[in-house]
């Protein structure tokens, strides 16, 4: 990702660095350089600090974004900025003839210039993030925390789901409003890994974590639990829609197929679902809902 | 007897290590970080001979613990570990016949199988217990789990895999975890968390479950491969078995059987967090625990057949064992 992005915006990367350049070979032209005795370290190391950290941000932005508009206008922004630092840093070390007195007082103009691109690029990106978080409707409720992130499928792990259980059992005890979970669980998940492998595996799960989120309502949550488990959060619902929009999804399931080899495996899945009961806690809420699954399988079996 | 230390690279790196790697990769996450702190990279991956010592496998199992908080690395190996592999103690495994031969294999390649831990089997009439012990180093709490969690999806995985119908259940030595959903997924069998031992229990009719898929020949032309192969042990199972065969021997007996000096045992020993007396209280522990859960035998008895001289002694020894007296851990069987 890092190493990609490098490339995808090696002609930003080209640019900025003429542009410090530039930069430089101008203060040294133009100026003088000053004595040793006269330049101001604390003010030195403050300014210099100051370049660095614009200079971080710049590059940071690069490498988390791909390219488009808004990635142009925080470049343009960013960059401004950090060319007035460096232009305030190099004037502790050069003195400016008094023909071009005009350059130091207008040092701060790149700065000025560079917000309000900066100011733009977030009303932009403001827009783009509107867009993304309708995306993630249904992969997501009311909290953003990437490391509950699960890569595989595209779906967020346990642990989100867990702590999504814990704040809708307190609105239950609050308010009495019930809620349901439903859980799947990939038929014959491990012979497909053993037979095709784990990169086709991965696959077969993302693919899975889209079925079922799409499937779903806006309000619901869709989470992998674990290995070849999925699961969904019902919030305020009744149990007799809960079952039926995880009939939905179980049906939906049973149309996807996978290529593989030249062969077309179907997927079946065991699913259940429960009401949540107030009087227990997260985890026995799931040990329920996962012993009501394996008594489903093996009467399945 | 020889015996196998944490620093030496003895271990293939197959076994656990690429399977870390891959499935860190496939999660966005650079190998090179996981093997920080290991000296290893992630070109040397690429020697099929390349061996890699405990310790840099338990500094690889911390940072995947840090990078990857939740909890799959270690079933994913379990599941992964046998499967299409062409390594002959594998292949041993996998075409033995009976369920008895399977555990026999084990027992017997089990340093090529899993060298981290070993097993003692204790019987009854009715139900074999194996209790696992690790073999090479008293590891951190989060690594010995990481291994723990291995070993009984390597073994739900199996059997599913190959013994469909086979019913057992397992008992582990620490607290349920906060990721109990890999349990749920992973694990098709009864567990226990919190028991002093980690346990595995069958029922002896079990015994003679056919594997499916095995192939006789294929087991003999396998095993005929490795007859010539050492088959060390890792230095706490060396000096476990040594303390079994003669439960009153010292310290200083045991390292001259071992041709060492007593000075360099008990720094060996150190250097893998452990002690001779720890080894031998846990050895004693276990017969205890043995006795009187599961044999029901009273305190007399089990004071008697672990030699010692007087009740009080042996009562104030198990509370130092288990944390319990052995009245209380009745109660809780």
């Amino acid at each position: 990702m890092l190493l990609s992005n490098l490339k995808l915006h090696w002609t930003y990367f080209i640019l900025l660095l003429a542009v410090q350049l530039s930069t430089l070979s101008f203060a040294y032209i133009m100026g003088t350089t000053k004595d040793f005795s006269e330049i101001n370290w604390l003010d030195t190391l403050g300014e210099g600090g100051i370049t660095l950290m614009t200079l971080a941000w710049l590059i940071a932005t690069l490498l988390s974004r791909p390219k488009g508009k808004v990635t142009t206008l925080l470049f343009l922004g960013i960059g401004a900025m950090h060319i007035s630092m460096l232009l305030d840093f190099l004037d502790e070390f050069f003195r400016f003839n008094a023909s071009i007195t005009w350059l130091t007082s207008l040092e701060a103009f790149p700065a000025v210039f560079g917000m309000m691109l900066m100011s733009l690029a977030l009303y932009f990106w403001h827009q783009e993030q509107a867009l993304i978080n309708h995306s993630l409707q249904k992969r997501e409720r009311f909290y953003r925390e990437h490391s509950l992130y699960d890569f595989i499928s595209g779906l967020y792990t346990a642990e989100y789901m867990k702590r999504q259980i814990e704040n809708e059992l307190s609105h239950f005890k609050k308010y009495n409003t019930p809620f349901c979970l439903a859980i799947f669980d990939v038929k014959g998940f491990s012979h497909y890994n053993r037979q095709f492998g784990n990169h086709c595996a991965n696959h077969l799960l993302s693919d899975i974590g889209n079925i079922v989120a799409v499937n779903i309502r806006q309000s619901d949550l869709a989470c992998r639990y674990a290995a070849d488990r999925f699961i969904i959060l019902f919030p305020q619902t009744e149990f007799t829609q809960a079952k039926q929009i995880a009939q939905q999804v179980n049906n939906l399931l049973e149309q996807h197929v996978s290529y593989q080899h030249e062969q077309i495996v179907r997927t079946e899945v065991n699913w259940t679902c429960i009401v949540a009961n107030k009087q227990l806690d997260v985890t026995d809420n799931l040990n329920k809902l996962n012993h009501q699954l394996s008594k489903q399988k093996k009467m399945a079996a | 007897m020889q015996f196998i230390e944490n620093h030496e690279s003895c271990l293939p790196s197959d076994q656990i290590l690429t399977h870390l790697v891959e499935f860190a990769r496939q999660r966005n996450i650079d190998p090179n970080r996981l093997l920080r702190g290991t000296r290893l990279f992630y070109q040397d991956l690429d020697n099929p001979n390349r061996c890699i010592s405990f310790k840099q496998l338990e500094s690889v199992i911390e940072n995947a613990a840090k990078l990857m908080p939740n909890g799959e690395l270690s079933f994913l190996v379990g599941q992964n570990i046998l499967v299409g592999k062409q390594d002959n103690a594998v292949q041993v495994l996998l075409n033995s016949t009976s369920l008895q031969t399977c555990i026999r294999t084990l027992l017997c390649y089990q340093f090529s199988l899993f060298p981290y831990y070993f097993v003692n089997q204790y019987h009854t009439r009715e139900t074999t217990y194996f209790v696992l012990n690790p073999a090479l180093s008293q590891s951190a709490q989060c690594v010995d789990q990481f291994f723990s969690e291995v070993v009984i999806s390597m073994i739900s995985s199996l059997l599913k895999w190959r013994f469909p119908h086979l019913r057992i259940s397992v008992s582990l030595p620490y607290q349920q975890p906060s990721h109990i959903e890999q349990y749920h997924s992973a694990i098709e069998f009864e567990l226990t968390f919190g028991s002093p031992l980690f346990c595995i229990s069958l029922q002896n009719n079990q015994i003679n479950q056919k594997q499916l898929g095995a192939n006789p020949i294929l087991r003999r032309i396998a095993q005929r491969k490795l007859i010539h192969q050492p088959r060390p042990i890792g230095i706490i199972q060396c000096i476990w078995q040594i303390v079994q065969r003669s439960p009153q021997i010292s310290c200083e007996q045991t390292a001259s059987q071992l041709n060492i000096s007593t000075a360099t045992l008990k720094r060996k020993l150190k250097a893998h967090n452990t002690s001779f007396k720890q080894i031998k209280d846990r050895h004693q522990q276990q017969m205890a625990l043995f006795h009187i859960t599961t044999l029901g035998h009273s305190n007399e008895k089990v004071a008697q057949a672990l030699n010692f001289s007087d009740l009080t002694n042996f009562r104030r020894a198990f509370k130092r064992w288990t944390g319990k007296t052995p009245n209380e851990i009745r109660g809780l069987s």
